[in-house]
């Protein structure tokens, strides 16, 4: 997003601001290429290692290698940005150590010059694997996928980068799986600016943690997108699909958010953090302490997820009331149900259900545990199955505006409980060195 | 008023008395040093003026919370595009036009918002 960043400075500016300026007109958006062919070998594979390989530098090896050859790189810690560029690279395979990314450590510092930008960069390279990496310290993103059409990134560490953990951005269909990110100055995940697609193929993220960031997961304008099976604790906020004006495609649509665990989302990084936060971040705020947030987006369904222990709201639904694409800005058709807050009373959330009333056709429960809302009656939670016009509640709406702009502290608003034990984890509200 | 008329007039008395010398262009537009801030989501300044084998200096600023490039859309014949690595705040990219023209640049993580500027080099 920015992703996310801008959804604080939207809610700042629709206090501010009457109205926003109008877009001129623009060129059609460019799609990333889904006309690479499967490479028909023969395939090579590439060595990698500090001492006694051909190749000492990753970048190097995927300099040499063709389409579909594999660079498997060895133990060691690699001070380089990795570039994988264009359809001469498709399907190559970057693979370290699946069993123990730990191992195969991709290092951005370089000395007292700002770090490089990104551990691995794909770019208009299709069906590229990278599998089995820690990156850690780069000043853009850890790994990041850009203008492709698949990518497999499985078994990745990225942590303290600069802006994103695991990103994809501009892509059809992908997956991200078995990875985890951690103290990043943005989101952990992030998957922006799908292409519209009339046989949409979807993008897959399953079994991750992501924590310590200032989001767990954002997705701008992001569509048929699965995330399942997955931990989001100790973020800003743990789960953030938005429309923003800033990327292509809005607003976000056809998404599932399912069969995860989305917990302790209360990390205020305003009052420090192991990352130095930028100054965009701090100018503009919005809330701490949310499980999911859905600002604005069509169709999203958040089902059969385990939600609680989020001080300001377990989930939240929101117009996005700036989005310059006025058509684009209502929430449509999205649905949250058969959720359990509050882990049977254990671990509640400090409201569990949030909703403005806008826009039509979204619907609310059966869901456990919920009991407390925003608005108190109920009033806009439509049961599911819903259609028609939902009950819009301007108070509703400007309570949680106030939540995001209204509170220096980003603490006021929290509603806290007592947490219940999880064995190995340590809730984080302020951090200490 | 009268004193920026005296002033004035002194200026044209003077060129009047100058020798007629030709000045040969390059010596007048020697090439320079500029900087062109990269931000969340816009290029400041968004139009530039320079003169020919001018260096840009584009330069990530605190305010480029995200991740932005630089890609050169379009260029005086000759001249070979470009685009930098996706970077945040911290980064600086630099690239001498040495062609005369009109440059185009876009953000492409940013076209959206219409993150773009234009440089166009003098002879």
């Amino acid at each position: 997003m920015t992703h996310v960043r801008n959804i604080g400075l939207a809610l700042v500016v629709a206090l501010a601001l009457p109205g926003a300026a109008l877009a001129g007109p623009y060129p059609p958006p460019a799609k990333p290429s889904t006309t690479q062919k499967a490479p028909k070998g023969p395939f090579h594979t590439l060595t990698v290692c500090k001492h006694g390989c051909k190749y000492k530098t990753i970048q190097s090896a995927v300099d040499k290698a063709k389409a579909g050859d594999a660079v498997k790189v060895k133990s060691g810690t690699y001070r380089e940005g990795v570039t994988v560029l264009g359809a001469s690279k498709r399907y190559l395979k970057l693979v370290g150590n699946p069993k123990d990314p730990s191992k195969v450590v991709l290092d951005g510092t370089q000395g007292k010059k700002t770090p490089r930008q990104n551990g691995v960069r794909v770019d208009g390279a299709n069906q590229v694997t990278i599998n089995g990496f820690t990156a850690k310290h780069y000043n853009g993103n850890g790994f990041f996928v850009v203008n492709v059409t698949g990518y497999e990134l499985n078994h990745l560490n990225a942590t303290l980068a600069g802006v994103y953990g695991i990103y994809a951005f501009n892509s059809i269909g992908g997956t991200m799986e078995n990875s985890q990110a951690s103290y990043n100055n943005d989101s952990g995940f992030y998957i922006g600016q799908t292409p519209k697609q009339t046989t949409p193929v979807r993008s897959i993220v399953r079994n991750v943690k992501s924590f310590g960031n200032v989001l767990g997961f954002s997705g701008t304008n992001m569509r048929y997108v699965t995330i399942t099976k997955s931990q989001w604790f100790n973020n800003g906020s743990g789960i953030v699909p938005n429309a923003l004006d800033t990327e292509k495609y809005a607003p976000p649509e056809d998404n599932v958010i399912t069969d995860n665990d989305i917990f302790w989302n209360n990390f205020n990084y305003y009052a420090g953090a192991p990352f130095k936060l930028k100054k965009q971040a701090t100018s503009a705020p919005y809330p701490v302490g949310v499980g999911v947030l859905l600002f604005g987006g069509r169709r999203a369904e958040v089902t059969n997820n385990r939600i609680y222990g989020n001080y300001l709201i377990g989930v939240g639904a929101i117009k996005q009331i700036l989005l310059k694409q006025a058509d684009a800005a209502d929430l449509i058709g999205n649905q949250v149900h058969d959720n359990q807050f509050g882990l049977g009373g254990a671990d509640l959330n400090g409201r569990e259900l949030f909703y403005d009333g806008s826009g039509s056709d979204n619907c609310f429960g059966p869901n456990v545990g919920v009991t407390t809302t925003t608005p108190a009656d109920g009033s806009t939670f439509a049961p599911c199955p819903f259609a028609g016009v939902n009950t819009f509640n301007a108070a509703a709406q400007s309570e949680a505006i106030n939540w995001s702009v209204g509170d220096p502290t980003h603490e006021a608003f929290w509603i806290k409980h007592p947490h219940a034990a999880k064995p190995g984890l340590t809730p984080l509200e302020h951090y200490k060195k | 008023m009268r004193i920026l008329l005296a002033l004035a007039l002194t200026g044209v008395a003077a060129l009047a008395a100058a020798p007629a010398v030709a000045v040969p262009p390059d010596a007048v537009r020697k090439p320079q040093k500029k900087r062109v801030e990269v931000v969340d989501n816009f290029y400041s300044p968004r139009k530039l003026t320079v003169n020919l084998k001018s260096r840009i200096n584009w330069v990530w600023t605190d305010g480029s919370a995200d991740v932005h490039d630089v890609k050169l859309l379009s260029a005086p014949k000759g001249f070979k595009k470009f685009q930098t690595e996706p970077g945040s705040a911290g980064y600086t990219y630099s690239k001498t036009l040495t062609k005369p023209g009109v440059y185009k640049f876009i953000c492409t993580l940013h076209e959206e918002d219409n993150m773009r500027m234009t440089i166009t080099v003098r002879h």
